[in-house]
């Protein structure tokens, strides 16, 4: 039985509509008013009306704030499918799979899902941040106490792991910086326009060792929003399908090699298996990058090169503009706006249309798309193509 | 207007125990390290809640040497909280302690370059004044 489901599922589900709003310091907007907007961009890019929407699933982000009220902020009414999800940087590839499964198996005929946020505030209050560490209690207050905040030390310290047991080096995480700038430059939503060079990321002031600035993501205010069809339905609207071929998720829990073999593994064999194909066939990826050295790591456990050769793998410019092997076209989470997992899903629906202008690259029949939340602690794969069934 | 919470950027966040995990806090005023202890299947854990995740027997307190191995670590510049600026940049850790738990604290008295994977390291107790004493760890001799 173990497969069979999933290969039922093949190619029944598809991307018809996207929305992407302004990214970056754009301010006066709430998380609801980014995502009604973006919302209202997907339905006018699908050709769809709010009428022909049955259901909503909902990722709100780092400054939460949006609720299952939204559905009455869209004006959607009898909906068929609602639900406020939340695993993080998987969100928004989880939200895909249970979008399609509802929109393949009926349950459903068009479902947004949405994620949106607005993290960067003009008046920024750091007091009111310090005093919410001191409401902190037991266990949880113990980092804060010893003055470990927020997530770039521990990313840090997973990737000081992997340099520690791969010999993976500071410059093989700037050649992945490099290479998304790169991209970057050719992407007009991109919120950083400036070409780097590995001297500039190594001398780029230090985070947390070994991260420098330029090995960590952007901040982006923001909101994405995809909408999910049957494929029957998707392919009489306004734009080329993207067809779902496959999905996964992993979430390690508690096993501790977690750092250096993230959920991607579980997560990219599931989707492999389902869409009917191996490593070797995807021909473009769009990986979350959190961090460099997070799209390092999800190379390997996507089965790319062995695991610990990533480093070695990104060398060269291997993943850039004039690469062999394309990867976060966009400029990723590192160079052109951070919307958790819709990061990397809006280039991969933009790439398998054709319509990424002059970052557009030829091959793009399997895309590989990954999710990542927590620190490597939940993952999502979605294997999209703008093909409806086989190579 | 007087305003509480910037007057608060001065002091390092305090420390509350809560009830879940008295006997760890209750230990670091002893300044011993406290983890769970699963009487049914002999493994070690540090969680908020009464029962083992291996085996979902109920847990009890117990002391622990401290001692352990680094896991992996990170030095921290970035100025988060202007209580701790005079310290950076500072080693943050990943201990693996002998019980097979995973700790998370500051590392003193070392630098960055002289750290390595598997290195032994032990315990010890940060008195703040205000607050429990906040464990950190040290090479071992």
């Amino acid at each position: 039985m173990d497969g069979e489901i999933e290969m039922n599922m093949k190619g029944k589900a598809a991307i018809a509509g996207l929305g992407i709003t302004e990214m970056g310091k754009v301010f006066g907007r709430t998380a609801t008013d980014f995502a009604i907007e973006a919302v209202d961009l997907a339905l006018n890019d699908a050709g769809l009306n709010k009428e022909d929407i049955d259901g909503l699933l909902i990722n709100t982000g780092l400054a939460g704030g949006m609720s299952l009220d939204l559905a009455v902020s869209l004006g959607l009414n009898d909906l068929k499918l609602l639900n406020h999800m939340n695993a993080y940087g998987s969100t928004a590839g989880a939200m895909i799979q249970y979008a399609a499964m509802c929109c393949a198996t009926g349950m459903t005929k068009a479902v947004v899902c949405v994620f949106a946020d607005n993290p960067i505030s003009e008046n920024k209050s750091t007091g009111s941040a310090y005093a919410e560490l001191n409401q902190l209690s037991g266990l949880a207050a113990l980092n804060p106490a010893s003055g470990i905040f927020g997530v770039n030390p521990f990313y840090a310290m997973a990737a000081r792991r992997h340099m520690e047991l791969y010999g993976t080096t500071s410059k093989q995480f700037g050649e992945i910086a490099v290479a998304q700038r790169d991209w970057a430059v050719m992407n007009p939503r991109a919120q950083m326009k400036k070409a780097i060079t590995i001297d500039e990321h190594q001398t780029s002031r230090m985070i947390s060792d070994p991260f420098h600035l330029y090995d960590c993501c952007l901040i982006s205010n923001g909101g994405v929003a995809v909408i999910v069809t049957s494929s029957e339905y998707a392919k009489d609207l306004k734009q080329p399908p993207v067809y779902i071929w496959g999905w996964g998720q992993g979430h390690p829990g508690a096993r501790t090699d977690k750092l250096v073999s993230t959920g991607g593994i579980v997560s990219s064999q599931s989707a492999y298996k389902m869409a009917g194909i191996k490593a070797d066939d995807v021909e473009l990826c769009e990986l979350y990058d959190c961090y460099t050295y997070t799209l390092l790591v999800t190379l390997e456990d996507y089965g790319f090169c062995p695991k610990g050769e990533g480093g070695a793998f990104v060398e060269d410019g291997k993943i850039g503009p004039n690469g062999s092997f394309p990867v976060n076209t966009g400029g990723g989470q590192l160079s052109s706006y951070y919307m958790w997992g819709m990061t990397p899903v809006s280039e991969a629906i933009i790439q398998a249309r054709g319509q990424a202008g002059a970052r557009q690259v030829s091959k793009k029949d399997v895309i590989a798309v990954s999710g990542n939340g927590g620190i490597l602690d939940y993952h999502s794969t979605l294997i999209l193509s703008p093909l409806k069934a086989s190579l | 207007m007087y305003n509480l919470s910037e007057s608060l950027c001065k002091y390092k966040p305090e420390v509350r125990s809560n009830e879940a995990t008295l006997d760890f806090f209750q230990g670091l005023v002893e300044r011993k390290l406290v983890l769970q202890y699963c009487p049914h299947c002999k493994k070690y854990s540090l969680t908020s809640n009464r029962f083992c995740p291996y085996c979902l027997s109920e847990v009890v307190w117990k002391e622990v040497s401290g001692d352990g191995t680094i896991y992996t670590w990170t030095t921290n510049y970035q100025n988060s909280h202007p209580a701790f600026t005079a310290e950076i940049p500072y080693v943050i850790g990943t201990i693996q302690l002998k019980e097979n738990v995973l700790f998370i604290a500051r590392i003193l008295n070392l630098k960055s370059d002289d750290l390595k994977i598997n290195m032994p390291v032990k315990v010890n107790f940060w008195e703040m004044g205000n607050t429990y004493p906040i464990p950190f760890f040290e090479p071992f001799n």
